[in-house]
């Protein structure tokens, strides 16, 4: 794993990304900040401590950024880049499509629209997990697992106030089934339906959370 | 005298019924996410949050605390039984463990760890209520600025004892600072950060931080090592460790007990640092330390007790000056916030049953965790037939339904899936995500405490070195600036780098 480029000069690559993500990070936070003011009367305003620590999150990562050029040091796996990047683009795609039809159910004053977000959550995260899946040299960027987590989470996170936790649980357990590489879909329908059970008798029922048990169409 | 009566007070809270049972789930999750890899405290503690919604303030406080040392005891378990850490802090066990369940010693190693671990135990809790009536009264004596520099020591100490790159570790506290910082002002009632999104004016809940991170993150990274387990076949027998045996361990005992006590105390400490430095410790003053790895008594007895002294005595940092030394003890802060208790030295004034009933109850709990360890042993072994596959996703299941429980707001498990994936990456990147979270925590009330500093010296910002007017406050940056430059000294990272290699 020690990445060694041709011309001998050593450098590490995972040091290299870190203090670029830092940046990324401290830039994004500046920007959000901007509008804040920096200074009050005694000093310190509503600005002034996000900066301070967005300066120095940004003078760290340079600094872990320089010296990933200066010293040997471990690369980053080769799934790593694709694989955080397409998910943070699922992350945004997912959010745009709720503000979506949340804002159009506003505006129309039709509530089925949330009906439908969550129906859209269901097939987004199902679809990419199955493509996922089924891609010829399957898993070939590593994803499947991180996908299929994620997308069982965001699929729960979707549904669960309007389907219930009763119908939500099934087919979250089994879209995170994918994430393994072992067991079956019968396996998986035979666990999801028992923790469910399980689930739907513990936490609405014995311990009285509020979570919503049955769809409220 | 006084401390006997405070104790006999505490003890009288703790053994109602319902604390005694709520101390036994305690212990008992404890021990099943100890023996389980692949879960740990924090994760657990923060998941079983929204469920302690319910109970009174002690009683929440004593389940959870439960967990932490419990899951001391169950680690062991594995790490002996299976050569595999079911906990990080049992990370050293499993080196010796292992050998020794090998060579068919397993029931002389889980004694040994389960006794050691009690005796810890037991000296750890009388540290707890020893220290702290004293350090709460230095505690009251603290203004604004002394508690920021404290806080300022406190994650520098975390910087100079996390492993891996110092760096990365500093760049951690920034970004938990950073984090911290997002939502409403306190003085303004600007919004900060928030991108427009209402769940997000009262700032990220902590659970969704902590979970995403330790949760989610910890799984996505468990499905990519396959893991192979060597589990120890033969029945677990002879659970009575012969007098050789004890007499082999007891200096190990007392020296990991001493060295986890102190190691548990300082921030950025904790059970995992004690037992990697007790490990280090027995080998390095070991007449013949070329047993060691090969199923040394000592390599069992030193960091297993070092361990469980160190999650005892993280609660006193947490009780009497109201700051969390580390991550587990961090999620212990949101459990408090959820029920309106501010962690500090008004604890003790305030909620004297809390604070004497929670360490009575540590005593208590320990004393159950030897009984739920030793004889039912095999109980938990025939556990780690599950296998994995089975057992994330329902960690999932439940963390998607204690997070949404918080507030009932989705956002907070979408939020909850972010976070997951940014803690996978960061991560992947090097970085360790345990002082970030206790950066978070400490970020709210650091700022809070700067601003009210600032506005009591009118805007001087050298109000903290003022020894004349703050004298605690400057001793304690001059000593965070002295172990700051230590901690990037070579020599001294040389060493540090020492304690946490393995073999």
């Amino acid at each position: 794993m020690i990445a060694k480029p041709p011309g001998g000069r050593a450098r590490s690559i995972q040091d290299i990304v870190a203090g670029a993500v830092l940046i990324g990070i401290a830039a994004l936070a500046l920007y959000l900040v901007n509008h804040l003011p920096a200074a009050g009367r005694v000093g310190f305003a509503s600005g002034t401590a996000p900066r301070l620590f967005a300066y120095g999150l940004a003078a760290l990562g340079a600094w872990i950024m320089i010296s990933g050029f200066l010293k040997e040091g471990p690369g980053v796996d080769s799934s790593l880049a694709p694989s955080v990047a397409g998910l943070f683009v699922f992350f945004i795609v997912m959010w745009l499509v709720d503000q979506g039809l949340n804002s159009l159910a506003k505006s129309t004053g039709v509530v089925l629209f949330d009906k439908i977000s969550a129906l859209v959550g269901f097939i987004i995260s199902g679809g990419i997990v199955a493509v996922a899946n089924g891609f010829p040299g399957k898993d070939r960027f590593g994803m499947q697992g991180p996908l299929a987590i994620l997308g069982s989470v965001l699929f729960f996170a979707f549904t669960v106030r309007d389907l219930g936790l009763a119908v939500t649980g099934v087919p979250m357990i089994v879209i995170s089934y994918f994430a393994s590489r072992e067991g079956s879909i019968t396996e998986a329908l035979i666990f999801g339906a028992a923790m469910t059970a399980f689930c739907c008798v513990l936490f609405p029922g014995i311990l009285g959370q509020p979570i919503p048990l049955w769809p409220t169409f | 005298m006084e401390l006997l009566t405070n104790l006999a007070h505490g003890f009288a809270v703790a053994v109602t019924p319902m604390n005694i049972l709520l101390c036994l789930i305690g212990a008992l999750v404890g021990t099943l996410i100890g023996v389980l890899p692949g879960i740990g405290p924090i994760a657990t503690i923060a998941m079983l949050l929204p469920i302690t919604y319910k109970l009174d303030p002690t009683g929440a406080l004593i389940m959870l605390a439960g967990i932490y040392y419990g899951a001391q005891y169950g680690g062991s378990t594995t790490a002996i039984l299976v050569n595999l850490p079911g906990e990080s802090s049992s990370v050293v066990t499993a080196i010796d463990g292992h050998q020794m369940a090998k060579k068919g010693r397993a029931g002389t190693a889980l004694a040994i760890a389960a006794i050691g671990s009690f005796i810890a135990g037991t000296f750890g809790t009388i540290l707890v209520a020893a220290l702290g009536k004293p350090l709460t009264s230095v505690a009251q004596a603290f203004g604004p600025a002394d508690y920021f520099s404290l806080m300022v020591l406190g994650l520098v100490c975390a910087i100079v004892l996390a492993s891996g790159s110092v760096l990365k570790a500093i760049a951690m506290i920034f970004l938990g600072l950073l984090l911290s910082t997002i939502g409403t002002d306190l003085e303004t009632g600007e919004q900060r950060m928030t991108f427009g999104l209402l769940p997000l004016a009262d700032g990220i809940e902590f659970v969704t931080l902590a979970m995403g991170m330790f949760g989610f993150a910890e799984i996505l990274r468990n499905l990519e090592n396959t893991e192979s387990r060597d589990l120890v076949q033969q029945k677990v027998t002879n659970l009575m460790p012969t007098k050789a045996d004890m007499k082999e361990a007891a200096p190990a005992i007392a020296r990991g007990t001493v060295l986890g006590s102190i190691l548990g105390i300082l921030p950025g400490g904790g059970a995992v640092l004690a037992a990697f430095g007790a490990y280090t410790l027995e080998k390095k003053i070991a007449k013949n330390p070329q047993e060691f790895g090969k199923g040394a008594i000592r390599g069992v007895a030193g960091p297993e007790s070092a361990n469980n002294a160190a999650a005892q005595t993280s609660f006193i940092p947490l009780l009497t000056l109201g700051i969390p030394p580390n991550a587990v003890m961090a999620v212990m802060v949101g459990a408090m916030t959820i029920h309106g208790i501010v962690p500090g030295p008004q604890i003790m004034t305030k909620q004297p049953d809390l604070f004497w009933g929670l360490i009575a109850s540590m005593w208590i709990g320990n004393l159950m965790l030897v009984i739920i360890n030793l004889p039912l042993v095999g109980l938990w072994v025939r556990l780690l037939r599950v296998p994995y596959r089975m057992l994330f996703p329902a960690i999932l299941l439940f963390c998607a339904i204690g997070v949404y429980s918080i507030n009932n707001q989705p956002f907070d498990v979408v939020l909850t899936a972010f976070f997951g994936l940014t803690g996978y990456m960061l991560i992947k990147l090097g970085f360790e995500p345990a002082p970030m979270l206790v950066a978070f925590v400490l970020g709210k009330i650091m700022e809070e405490k700067l601003r009210q500093a600032m506005l009591l010296s009118r805007g001087d910002p050298w109000t903290f070195l003022d020894f004349s007017k703050h004298p605690i406050s400057t001793v304690l940056i001059v000593v965070s600036v002295v172990l700051l430059i230590l901690a990037v000294t070579p020599a001294l990272r040389k060493k540090r780098d020492e304690v946490f290699v393995e073999d």
